[in-house]
């Protein structure tokens, strides 16, 4: 039978369908295949997962069809579970490399980058003191102008003291003046376009605290709804909260667009939770895609698809103490490795 | 000429080894490419595809018939259910055939432009060498060995993605 060589569109298509091992040991097929499979275009089609804590990670596959209850869909990465650490903090995640911080039982701090895909990680030169059991730790990940200059924010509250690691420079540096005056009520900040943002307690008022990577200042602003059960996200690449509903059996979601120098804040949707084993569910996280995750504290998790109006519901195995604030982040599947993610970033 | 289109139009394909073949027109419509054609009025009574031998051919008429004949799936419009299962069926027995046959079938509707059957090619492929090793692989497909990595790159892609090779 003569060789047919199928056009690079179609062995993308089938590439789509693999799964990660079989997709990743089919690059040892032949020199072709090992260059379409390495090269960004084939992991843009891979799919979408979700991560979070706690360790043993886990990791829920997007394309898992929305009907499929299973809860084997739920995968643990177990790369992590030797190292026996005891809470984990997802900060954020480009190209695919999940940016968080892991505390072990002695409350010692350690700062990794991870590609859940291949399983490699980097782990980050962490600012003294990394052992403060007592001190909150506030986080953030993203970039300014230029999405070549990563950068990784930490903000030590004991003694308000700002560092910034800049992964192209593979440095921290100090940031003296920076104090935004406020106390800060989340401990990952949301990142889009430029700023990373906060909800914040400047003594008077709750407000979202906002950074600007760029010049690095920070800048407040008020709410446009009140502060009840409420979290940061984003919604179609506009910054978004959440607030309970006026009638109690929801959530109303509200985004942001900027307007010449303005912002304007509208209500876009409602999550509606009116059934009574729903009632309990709160939000911890939104995805760009109009995704909802939510859970009730009690080893229940759900996710609301706004797009369809549906949820799903899973019982999650036992490990999670925090429920309440458990925080996921999204991230490709791709190959790129932890060590050179700034030249990936665009 | 094509004018314009009536559902009981027919439209005539012709095959590499000149058989030709009478379909609808709604049939035809399947394909984006010969849509287009019939579109822009560049199709004539009797398509040359000359590229796709009549056994393909026949397989891909096969496939879009009925496709065409079931109800399409609509934002408003309940789906049925059971034709959604009924088609399900179909497309697993249809795609129950040899690999080079397989092949063919991806390579003409690649060509022809049929979303729905260049999905269920390729999942139907991704099915059968999924777990494989990359030699079962290249013996499947039927991949020349002219074009196998030097050991030095087959080292590093190991290396790079350790934990797929365990």
């Amino acid at each position: 039978m003569a060789e047919v060589r199928l056009p690079d569109n179609v062995l993308y298509n089938i590439f789509a369908f693999l799964p990660q091992k079989s997709f990743l040991r089919s690059r040892c097929v032949s020199k072709y295949w090992n260059r379409l499979i390495s090269d960004p275009y084939s992991m843009k089609l891979r799919s979408r997962h979700l991560i979070f804590p706690p360790i043993p990670l886990h990791d829920l596959d997007h394309d898992v069809p929305f009907d499929n209850t299973d809860v084997s869909m739920i995968n643990l990465l177990s790369s992590f579970e030797t190292l026996r650490k005891k809470e984990v903090t997802i900060v954020g995640s480009f190209t695919g490399v999940v940016l968080m911080v892991i505390k072990d039982c002695r409350d010692s701090m350690d700062m990794l980058l991870y590609n859940p895909f291949t399983r490699v990680f980097r782990i980050l030169p962490f600012p003294l003191p990394s052992r403060s059991p007592s001190c909150k730790f506030v986080y953030g990940f993203g970039y300014g102008k230029n999405p070549n200059d990563l950068k990784i924010f930490r903000c030590r509250t004991c003694d308000v003291t700002y560092d910034v690691f800049s992964l192209k420079t593979s440095s921290w540096s100090c940031s003296q003046d920076l104090d935004p005056l406020v106390e800060f009520k989340d401990d990952v900040g949301t990142f889009i376009n430029g700023f990373l943002y906060w909800f914040a307690d400047n003594f008077e008022n709750i407000v979202i605290v906002a950074l600007d990577f760029e010049k690095m200042v920070f800048s407040q602003m008020p709410l446009p709804c009140s502060y009840k059960s409420s979290i940061l996200g984003t919604l179609s690449g506009c910054l978004c909260m959440t607030t309970k509903s006026d009638n109690g059996t929801g959530f109303d979601v509200w985004s942001m667009k900027e307007q010449e120098v303005k912002n304007i804040w509208s209500k876009t949707f409602t999550i509606c939770l009116d059934r009574i084993y729903l009632r309990n569910f709160k939000p911890t996280s939104i995805l760009d895609d109009g995704r909802i995750l939510m859970t009730n504290g009690q080893r229940r998790l759900l996710i609301y698809d706004k797009s369809e109006d549906t949820y799903k519901m899973w019982t999650v195995m036992n490990g999670f103490e925090d429920l309440a604030s458990i925080r996921c982040t999204e991230y490709v599947e791709s190959l790129i490795s932890p060590f050179n993610i700034c030249y990936a970033v665009s | 000429m094509s004018t314009s289109s009536s559902s009981s139009k027919k439209i005539v394909l012709k095959s590499a080894d000149n058989e030709t073949f009478e379909i609808d027109e709604i049939v035809a419509l399947e394909s984006q490419a010969i849509k287009n054609m019939i579109e822009d009025e560049c199709a004539d009574n009797v398509i040359p595809l000359g590229n796709i031998d009549s056994k393909t051919l026949s397989k891909i008429i096969e496939y879009c018939k009925k496709h065409a004949e079931s109800p399409k799936k609509d934002d408003n419009a309940d789906i049925d259910e059971k034709a959604v299962e009924d088609l399900k069926s179909f497309d697993a027995e249809f795609a129950k055939v040899d690999m080079p046959l397989i092949q063919d079938i991806l390579m003409a509707a690649n060509f022809l432009n049929i979303d729905n059957l260049i999905g269920l090619m390729c999942r139907t492929i991704a099915d059968r060498i999924k777990g494989k090793t990359p030699e079962e692989i290249r013996k499947i497909l039927n991949i020349n060995k002219n074009d196998l990595l030097s050991p030095e790159q087959e080292a590093k892609a190991r290396e790079e993605n350790s934990w797929a090779f365990d």
